[in-house]
């Protein structure tokens, strides 16, 4: 799987890099700041691209412009944002055009090896790995507005709030402490009480997030 | 004789009755001369009556209006010169009759009334001559007139000029001299018209931009005769039609200056005794200082300054600091030390000497007034001062969440990923102590990021109030509604951080102690304010009194020059109210 990465600074960019190495990446190319990235990932036409917010020239939301972009440019790159904060608004501006191959985590989750390389893959695959803290913020703002989201008991919340943030139905159990098959049905409870309409399990996931997460 | 219309200053006084007595009586002589005259034109068969008639009804509107204006302007000198020359056209006119020892007096006076004219026009709008130059200009107008004038009876042709002064019958003569009137004529009066616009080139005041309209159809009008006559000797144009339009332009003289007396370029003056009455009335019925002094010199431009001998600078009656005079001024003193100063229009008092009397007269007012202005300036500059450390503040706190943010917060992540790494690896006891480190970098950064939150929150900083404001509503436990204007705009920093600090302490706030079910927050940009709202359906009770944090957003709001409220009777709900002055 041929990844971009964009990082601004030095000894965190080699740290991604050897880290999706070790992972089984395979990094195409790297970038130091926002043109740059823009520039590689047309000239290398990665899988996937994984880029800070704050990044040079502006040392503002250049990242998330950048990556904006490139998605832009050539829709089938999955992209991968990390930053120090998560903004509701920039989730719903990432997930705008397209939700399927999203990710947006705040940047110490990549701590997490094994779970970062998982939603790293997750994204690539065409899933939407969001952080637990900006799911939250748009469960909260989604619930004002869809009326079929406050209708959810409090499990069946817990229950979408994980999915969204691209967890399989495996580990949603080990993080609830139920078993798989308890979350399965969770899931499509869920699923039925959103008039989702049966169909592959991760497309419907998908659609969960932006139909009912996204302005 | 109460003028409440012109201005409260001015009350009667017995100085001005007389004068208006005068100006009545010479008004009625200037009556009963014409009306003398027309008899005359009447009775001598003058042809045509009309015309001549005319003319002298001409000088008497020119008296009219001069006597206005030197009622209006008692101490200047512009009135009785416009009156002079409505005078000079009655003597002239009595040129048009057939009684002898009238035409002679006409014969002499005959190019008089222009003149005067120029004397006027270069004496405008004070009646004084300001520059040798306009005084030389008005001596070679008089030469011209009177001095160039005299060929014409005493070797003129008996048949068309009065014969006793005749001396001899030269033809030669009076049409080389009257050429020579002629064309010194027109250069005099050429360079009275470049004078007069190098005069009121530039006076955009207002108060002077009435007088400079008067001028300039003055000058006109001078320029018009001497112009006129030239043409219509050259084109042999009929006399009568030359004389229609020279009339119709000279009479409109006096009602541009009636004109100008109207629109206010002669405000009607009172006199320095008429000043210290003003004095003397109850406080609350008379106008402010300023104003009096204004109707004293008849200058409506008239700025009154105070002086802050402590900090050696002045200010206006509020208190701000303005420049230091820049045009004509009298200085105010009391005891020797200086309070203020009186700014005037030099164009429009013609003597300093009226403008430092009047200061003189008002001194101790004006040392009262300054004690104001003097307290204002205090409060201006401490409202200053606290707008500064307030924006040094903020400028801090986003110097710190940066720093924090590119420095302190980027090395953690970076232990956190190389523990993370180590944790990965295969050497199992290695593994579960990197894990611990890993665990332990992760808290810290979380634990940094709500501090770097606290401090300046980065939406805020990326994008602005509206944005942040959005994401502190999107994460209330409790239903928010938000209502916002559209769109990010730039407020400044510490307006932005006010506003947010505000809107976080309202929410938090309800969220710990109203017991609120719903909360509301409004957002507005009205008028260059921002204005804001917290408002909640709890047991209300709140107050800025009990301390705590709602006194440091008041603190802080009120420093930017805002103002802020709290609504909270018991069990009617909470309402914070803030409203800080910012441009879009």
């Amino acid at each position: 799987m041929r990844v971009v990465i964009g990082e601004d600074e030095t000894l965190l960019r080699q740290g991604l890099v050897l880290l999706l190495e070790d992972g089984g990446f395979d990094v195409v190319g790297v970038a130091g700041d926002a043109d740059t990235l823009v520039r590689v990932a047309a000239s290398t036409a990665p899988d996937l691209v994984l880029t800070d917010v704050r990044m040079p020239p502006g040392h503002a939301e250049d990242g998330l412009h950048a990556a904006i972009a490139i998605r832009a440019a050539r829709p089938e790159t999955t992209i991968m944002v990390l930053s120090q904060y998560v903004h509701r608004q920039y989730a719903d501006e990432l997930l705008a055009a397209r939700a399927a191959g999203v990710g947006y985590l705040l940047k110490q989750r990549v701590a997490d090896v094994a779970v970062f390389c998982r939603d790293i893959r997750t994204v690539a695959q065409g899933g939407t790995v969001l952080d637990p803290e900006v799911v939250a913020a748009m469960l909260s703002r989604a619930r004002t507005t869809h009326d079929a989201l406050a209708g959810l008991t409090p499990r069946q919340t817990d229950v979408f709030s994980l999915v969204a943030e691209g967890r399989s139905n495996a580990a949603i159990a080990r993080k609830l402490g139920i078993s798989t098959k308890a979350v399965v049905g969770h899931v499509s409870h869920v699923y039925d009480h959103l008039g989702l309409t049966p169909g592959e399990d991760d497309h419907r996931r998908v659609l969960a997030v932006i139909r009912y997460l996204t302005p | 004789m109460r003028t409440p219309a012109v201005s409260p200053v001015i009350a009667w006084s017995p100085g001005r009755a007389s004068l208006q007595l005068a100006l009545l009586l010479l008004g009625l002589a200037a009556v009963a001369l014409t009306g003398l005259e027309i008899a005359l034109f009447v009775t001598g068969n003058v042809e045509p009556v009309w015309a001549v008639a005319v003319y002298a009804l001409v000088g008497l509107l020119y008296v009219g209006a001069g006597l206005l204006a030197w009622w209006r302007r008692p101490r200047g000198r512009i009135g009785a010169l416009l009156a002079a020359c409505g005078f000079s056209v009655l003597v002239a006119s009595l040129g048009n009759t057939s009684v002898v020892p009238l035409t002679v007096a006409g014969a002499v006076t005959a190019e008089l009334p222009i003149g005067v004219l120029l004397h006027l026009l270069l004496a405008f709008p004070t009646g004084r001559l300001p520059d040798r130059r306009s005084r030389v200009l008005v001596g070679a107008g008089y030469l011209v007139t009177m001095g160039l004038q005299t060929p014409q009876y005493l070797f003129g042709d008996p048949a068309s000029v009065p014969g006793v002064l005749i001396v001899a019958n030269r033809p030669d003569v009076v049409e080389l001299l009257m050429t020579v009137q002629r064309y010194a004529g027109f250069v005099v009066i050429v360079s009275a018209a470049l004078t007069m616009i190098s005069r009121w080139r530039g006076a955009v005041r207002p108060g002077r931009r009435v007088l400079a309209a008067v001028s300039a159809y003055g000058t006109f009008t001078i320029l018009f005769l001497t112009v006129s006559a030239i043409i219509a000797r050259a084109t042999g144009l009929d006399p009568l039609v030359l004389f229609e339009a020279q009339m119709l332009v000279v009479a409109g003289v006096p009602f541009a200056f009636v004109a100008g007396v109207l629109r206010g370029g002669f405000a009607r003056t009172a006199t320095v005794d008429e000043l210290a009455d003003w004095l003397g009335t109850a406080e609350g019925a008379r106008p402010a200082l300023r104003d009096a002094i204004a109707a004293t010199l008849g200058d409506p431009s008239v700025e009154l300054l105070f002086w802050l001998g402590d900090q050696r600078r002045y200010v206006d009656a509020a208190g701000d600091a303005v420049a230091p005079p820049g045009r004509a001024s009298a200085e105010v003193d009391v005891r020797g030390e200086r309070v203020g100063a009186i700014v005037y229009d030099a164009g429009l008092v013609d003597d300093p000497s009226i403008a430092y009397a009047a200061g003189r007269v008002v001194a101790l007012a004006v040392e009262r007034e300054r004690l104001t202005a003097q307290l204002l300036a205090g409060r201006a500059a401490l409202r200053e001062s606290r707008a500064r450390i307030v924006a040094a503040g903020d400028q801090e706190r986003r110097r710190i969440a940066r720093d924090l943010h590119d420095g302190l917060q980027a090395h953690l992540v970076l232990l956190a990923l190389h523990a993370g790494r180590m944790a990965a690896g295969p050497d199992h006891a290695v593994a579960e102590q990197a894990t611990q480190v890993r665990t332990a970098a992760e808290l810290a950064i979380a634990e940094l990021r709500r501090l770097v939150h606290g401090i300046l929150p980065a939406l805020l900083q990326q994008r602005g109030l509206y944005a942040a404001v959005e994401e502190l509503v999107d994460r209330m436990p409790i239903p928010t509604r938000l209502d916002r204007p559209d769109g990010d705009p730039t407020l400044p920093g510490a307006v932005e951080s006010a506003g947010y600090f505000t809107v976080a302490e309202g929410l938090a706030n309800a969220v710990k102690h109203a017991g609120a079910r719903e909360l509301r927050v409004r957002l507005a940009h009205v008028g260059g304010r921002l204005e804001i709202e917290v408002r909640d359906d709890g047991i209300g009770g709140a107050s800025i009194a009990a301390g705590g944090g709602l006194r440091g957003i008041v603190d802080r709001v009120e420093a930017l020059g805002g103002c802020c409220r709290v609504d909270s009777a018991p069990g009617a709900g909470t309402c914070l109210w803030a409203e800080l002055p910012c441009e879009l």
